[in-house]
């Protein structure tokens, strides 16, 4: 019997979600004298995911090579 | 004249002078460490925050700037990122706060130099990954035989017989090569953050490895994953979605809670 061989893909442009989860999931935890609304973060996390979820590959290009 | 805040994006161990920074972002040398951040409206930032958190493009482009200056601060030396939306009322509290942690810094400084963040997710076309195993896997390569020599009313039975035992197989597989490729990576480094997947299927398949790693700076994790990683699954439905390098934003410790207030 043939074997398939199947795709491999490697490479990709990391997606705003991915940025997002970095930026306001992670990093150091430093207060400042004002915070971009700590308390609402996740909220607002969540709902940027769904607004942003259908958009992929808006980062620098850069980043990745291809 | 219009009233300044300072957003604070990163610490870093320069190396060399940062260059070519995204605009505005400024770069100050102080109690040893060099320190990156960019003055902000107070009106934008301060007074008016509340009503621009309700703008998620606004929120949005804030992330990705923020994002964009710590990438663009990597190839100039160890970068430790803040988390978003640190604002600071002039630089003498921006610096007290620094001060406050020195050995901190420094420590994490050291355990981070000349390593970055890498993440891995490992997709799944568990169609083509179905056909494979029917076609290939003993058990159900002789079922599929069967059915093709049955009679019509027996085929549809087998075949739904088939059908539960073929996504047992098939998990049990995933299973095994996730497994598989986790020891791989394992290798390579015990800086591993595994995060959740899910038995959801997505438009690339389903999500059965999702990693971050920590690498020393000279690997190229694409090629490794390229070289490493291709010839374990080199003829299943794999698709292997890497990106990076990003700063240590996982692998970060938090900062002394003492310290913290």
């Amino acid at each position: 019997m043939k074997e398939e061989k199947f795709s491999l893909n490697i490479r990709e442009n990391p997606s705003l979600s991915e940025i997002l989860d970095k930026v306001m999931d992670t990093g150091v935890v430093i207060r400042g004298d004002l915070v971009i609304s700590l308390a609402d973060v996740d909220l607002m996390y969540l709902n940027l995911q769904v607004l942003i979820s259908s958009v992929e590959n808006i980062y620098n290009p850069a980043l990745t090579k291809k | 004249m219009e009233q300044k805040l300072l957003y604070l994006f990163a610490l870093l161990e320069a190396e060399k002078e940062p260059k070519g920074l995204p605009d505005g972002v400024l770069v100050r040398e102080d109690e040893g460490f060099s320190i990156a951040y960019k003055e902000v409206d107070k009106q934008e930032f301060g007074d008016n925050l509340s009503q621009q958190l309700e703008d998620l493009e606004w929120v949005k482009e804030q992330a990705v700037a923020h994002e964009t200056t710590i990438q663009a601060l990597l190839p100039f030396g160890t970068v430790i990122p803040f988390k978003f939306g640190r604002i600071f009322e002039n630089w003498e509290r921006l610096r007290d706060k620094i001060k406050a942690n020195q050995t901190f810094w420094e420590q994490e400084i050291t355990r981070l130099r000349d390593k970055q963040e890498w993440s891995l997710k490992v997709m799944a076309d568990t169609k083509i990954l179905e056909k494979h195993l029917q076609q290939n896997q003993a058990e159900l390569k002789r079922e599929s035989e069967e059915i093709e020599k049955s009679s019509a009313g027996k085929a549809f039975f087998l075949k739904k017989k088939q059908t539960e035992k073929t996504k047992e197989v098939l998990n049990q597989k995933l299973e095994e090569d996730a497994q598989h490729l986790l020891d791989k990576l394992q290798v390579l480094t015990e800086y591993l953050y595994l995060k959740q997947t899910s038995q959801a299927e997505g438009n690339q398949g389903r999500l059965i490895l999702n990693i971050v790693l920590l690498l020393k700076r000279d690997v190229d994790f694409f090629e490794w994953v390229e070289q490493q990683l291709e010839p374990l699954v080199a003829h299943q439905a794999y698709h292997f979605l890497v990106a990076g390098p990003w700063a240590a934003y996982h692998f970060l410790t938090p900062l002394p809670q003492v310290s913290n207030s």
